[in-house]
């Protein structure tokens, strides 16, 4: 790691996850441990048809069923604000009429037991009038495509369009977003290049599969109130869904959040806790709604998209103009599509220059899984195609791939298009990073072997508010209590650092505690990176303030100028003399604190807030008979500002790259007759120890001009978007044969290869 | 399910004794007949490991096996993974010194496969705890803490 000198005590060092003893033990509690006395189970009845109309559903033989206690089906939302979506509101919590989607849900059951459960949804008898699937973008935009819904605008919630750009919401049937972006006069420029490339990249369905499915435990003491222990990231959002849908005060629904089993986008917005909300309130009864594996795979996944780029250079090998024309295959409902298209339709100019940058990004409805955020939120496909371009350019004009993305890269300082936050990061440091490891360390003369660069430069942090409150307790431990969610990002550790360097006392006394949206300041939800930057300023203010409480109380017992006295060590220093904070508790006085408290809350403007750079270089070896390819070494190199946790920041980085290689080589839930083949987490392959190349380096540079505390950035997205670039590219400097479209599949590999000898019979 | 069976079971050395469905799951029998949350049930088709436990000193998936099975045997779960006095085992102390764990929703199952494999004795010809970690995924690493863990207890077994 390239170091910022580190004067502090906390800060920049590799502290152990503060759960991570509970974590080993098996003493860590999730919330698919939680349970509440006289607590029933659900299960849900999913369709079986991607497209069908409902005739009717018969839930008779189910609530016959002995144990059985409640059923709701589309029926039960009536009077309801019935659907969701992050800006567009048109997924119903359970399905209405109609079925766009085969494992949608159609029922659901609340039991004494989830066995029993089981046998409910089975005896719940459903007459469907099947329709048309519509697996996939040309499908949908087909001329005799059945349309998915009446054509009806859905109730939206859509932000305004950032600079240059403009959207139209559902804009014709099966399209549920059209989003333009431009600046520069795109066909003047690219009448004035002497190179023009066009090429067309697809991407695959791809899921999160954390490891702990989606559950929500649902309880309605009265019909005013609702209380739900979730593992979604986002309980102060969810408290707003839930309380629109139900026609509750928010004040009146609380949400409880602690350690979530990982989520990498699946478990942000509201997602199945409607449904346990609906069965608690008609069964007067808790209810523990908990998905397996496979139906979490269901509730949500990445976009599958199509990506058309054509790209304009000068004869100098300068970048000058590109257009992108993308389609997002948004499954059957919103979800957060729309916001996923305007992210990535205005950053197609990636790290580079350009003078003029035109986008198009049309979200395509299928009878598919919902899309929605996913790591990266669209930079992932952004960097899969701009960066594969990128060296097929070099190659057309005879530059090399890493001459030609150096001579391009944006300067430190410099906006990369109007409006746009100026660039946090050094791109020639970090790229030179990556590219002197490899020059160190290439020794083989295996000619199947080849190296790919790729490069990509993620916004984080925006549109965020974190409020935080620290509460130092006179036996002289402190509580942190925040909003932003434990998901494995070990925000926890960051922000107790973050605290204890502010306060200048021992990370062992300070306790995070779980989220109750009732006690704890708000969040405005566990997204794009923001946790250690926007939630840690929140904290590093609240500590302030709360050491500030602690001088001002110890001058008033002191009789003293707060000026002269100084708070380290959960010390009152005055002079020589030094005292602890029970010292100045005076039994006699009726003024004596509970604890002293602080509390902040920072709102970060829209637009990003940072930018989260990210640098790859991957050497591969390609068996040119099987197609079937070996990652032999792997490195990246992050700008993190500054590491608040080093360790935390490669594990956030190595995690997102492992998540990369999966989507570059195997990763796909793929369809055929409208049905999911590969949505079950045996059938879906997922990267294990043996598919990491045992050279796998990630490199931390600490370019110090993150917006966060301590000049801290976030990282949490930026390892995964490279990596399918930098490995087609590897695989075409190998055998000189490129694939297009992920995953790159040892048949897809064979095929480009004899794509190319057929098209040079010399050979490569 | 009418019919119901008992079954004897030492789990973590204590003896248990219960009347059970024949269709019970040892992962739901530890996690809810015995409160063992420690054991996590994540994929539930085996594909995983998160409810890697050991029978009789072998990993197995306790969401692919049904309890009865258990039946007369010596069970491991994380519960008892730790020493005696509480403290961190080998293995956990070395992933616990590597950083490992993220979410930690798969550390339960990745902790009783490596306490599996340093129980075996003789260790299986051919085959390294390396080749056995890949029975388990973990979605938030890029599995390099493990490998230094790996590297660790390797050298602490190499320098005792
Ligand atoms: S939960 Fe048993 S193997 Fe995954
Ligand atoms: S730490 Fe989250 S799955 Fe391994």
């Amino acid at each position: 790691m390239t170091a910022l000198p580190n004067t502090l005590a906390h800060v920049g060092r590799s502290l152990a996850d503060v759960n991570g003893h509970d974590k080993l033990t098996g003493a860590a509690r999730y919330a698919s441990d939680f349970s509440l006395a006289g607590m029933l189970h659900a299960k849900i009845l999913r369709s079986p048809h991607p497209h069908a109309r409902i005739v009717s559903i018969d839930a008779s033989k189910a609530l016959a069923v002995p144990g059985v206690v409640g059923v709701v089906s589309g029926e039960d939302l009536s009077g309801l604000d019935h659907t969701y979506g992050m800006f567009i509101r048109d997924q119903p919590v359970i399905a209405v009429d109609k079925v766009r989607f085969a494992g949608e849900p159609m029922a659901a059951v609340a039991a004494e037991t989830e066995e029993l459960a089981y046998r409910a949804i089975a005896a719940i008898h459903v007459e469907y009038d099947v329709l048309p699937a519509i697996s996939c973008i040309a499908d949908a935009l087909a001329g005799n495509a059945p349309p998915l819904f009446d054509g009806r605008l859905h109730p939206s919630s859509l932000q305004p369009p950032p600079l240059c750009s403009s959207w139209v919401q559902e804009p014709a049937p099966n399209i549920l977003f059209d989003f333009s972006y431009s600046f520069g006069d795109i066909e003047a420029l690219f009448a004035g290049c002497a190179h023009i490339s066009e090429d067309r990249f697809t991407l695959a369905r791809q899921s999160h599969a954390a490891l702990e499915p989606h559950v929500a435990i649902a309880f309605a003491s009265d019909h005013e109130h609702v209380e739900v222990w979730s593992n979604n990231q986002d309980p102060f959002l969810l408290r707003e869904d839930i309380a629109r849908i139900f026609g509750l005060s928010a004040e009146n629904v609380r949400f409880h959040a602690g350690l979530v089993g990982g989520g990498f986008g699946s478990k942000s917005y509201c997602k199945i806790e409607p449904i346990a909300v609906l069965l608690a309130r008609k069964t007067g009864r808790p209810v523990r709604l908990a998905l397996t594996m496979a139906e979490s795979m269901m509730t949500v996944c990445d976009h599958p998209a199509e990506i058309r780029l054509r790209t304009g250079v000068s004869a100098s090998g300068e970048t000058v103009v590109r257009d992108a024309v993308v389609e997002l295959d948004g499954g059957a409902y919103a979800d957060a599509s729309p916001s996923v298209a305007m992210r990535m339709g205005t950053r197609f100019n990636g790290p580079y220059r350009w003078k003029g940058v035109r986008t198009r990004v049309r979200v395509i409805r299928t009878t598919t899984i919902p899309a929605g955020s996913f790591r990266g939120f669209g930079m992932g496909h952004v960097t899969w195609a701009c960066e594969s371009q990128m060296d097929m350019i070099a190659g057309r004009i005879g530059l090399h791939p890493a001459a030609f993305r150096a001579q391009n890269f944006l300067d430190p300082g410099s906006s990369g298009a109007p409006g746009e936050r100026v660039l946090d990061c050094d791109l020639t440091e970090g790229f030179n990073a990556v590219r002197n490891r490899i020059a160190d360390k290439t020794t083989s003369a295996n000619t199947n072997r080849g190296t790919g660069f790729a490069v990509a430069c993620k916004g984080g942090g925006s549109s965020h508010r974190a409020d935080a409150r620290i509460d130092i307790h006179p036996t002289g431990d402190v509580t942190l209590a925040a909003g932003v969610t434990e998901i494995g990002q070990n925000t926890r550790t960051i922000l107790t650092q973050v605290a204890a360097e502010v306060l200048g006392m021992d990370t062992a006394r300070i306790r995070v505690v779980n989220i109750d949206t009732h006690s704890t300041p708000f969040d405005s939800g566990t997204h794009a990176s923001n946790g250690a930057t926007v939630a840690g300023l929140a904290v590093r203010d609240a500590a302030t303030k709360a050491a500030a409480e602690v001088l001002l109380f110890a001058a008033g017992r002191l009789q003293c100028r707060v000026e002269d006295l100084s708070f380290r060590q959960m010390l009152i220093v005055h002079g020589s003399a030094s005292y602890s904070l029970s010292d100045l508790i005076d039994p006699t006085m009726k003024d004596n604190p509970a604890s002293f408290s602080g509390a902040a809350s920072v709102q970060t403007p829209g637009g990003s807030l940072f930018w989260m750079p990210i640098w790859t270089v991957a050497e591969v070896e390609v068996d040119d008979e099987t197609g079937i390819v070996r990652l032999t070494r792997l490195i990246n190199a992050a700008d993190v500002g500054r590491a608040i946790n080093p360790q935390r920041c490669i594990s956030q980085i190595e995690g997102a790259a492992a998540q990369g290689l999966g989507q570059a080589l195997f990763e796909d839930i793929s369809y055929r007759n409208g049905q999911p083949l590969t949505a079950t987490p045996l059938t879906y392959r997922m990267p294990r120890l043996a598919d990491i190349p045992a050279d796998f380096e990630t490199i931390i540079l600490e370019q110090g001009r993150g917006p966060g505390p301590f000049g801290a950035k976030g990282v949490g997205e930026s390892g995964n978007l490279t990596i399918p670039a930098a490995i087609a590219n590897a695989i075409a400097d190998a055998v000189g044969a490129r694939v297009m479209d992920l995953p790159m599949t040892p048949d897809k590999i064979l095929r480009a290869i004899r794509a190319k000898a057929g098209a040079s019979p010399s050979g490569r | 399910m009418t019919e119901s069976l008992r079954i004897h079971i030492k789990v973590n050395g204590r003896p248990e004794s219960a009347e059970i469905a024949p269709n019970l799951m040892l992962v739901d029998f530890l996690r809810e007949h015995l409160g063992l949350q420690g054991t996590k049930l994540a994929c539930d088709q085996g594909a995983c490991g998160a409810c890697t436990v050991l029978l009789d000193g072998r990993p197995v998936t306790s969401c692919l096996t049904f309890a009865f099975a258990a039946d007369g045997a010596d069970l491991q779960t994380i519960e008892g993974a730790s020493r005696d006095n509480g403290t961190l085992s080998q293995v956990q102390n070395a992933l616990h010194d590597c950083g490992v764990p993220q979410c930690g929703f798969c550390t339960p199952g990745m902790v009783m496969m490596m306490e599996g494999f340093a129980r075996q004795d003789p260790l299986p010809p051919g085959q390294t705890l390396e080749t056995w970690m890949n029975a388990n995924l973990c979605r938030c690493s890029g599995y390099q803490g493990f490998r230094r863990a790996l590297d660790q207890l390797a050298n602490e077994a190499g320098n005792p």
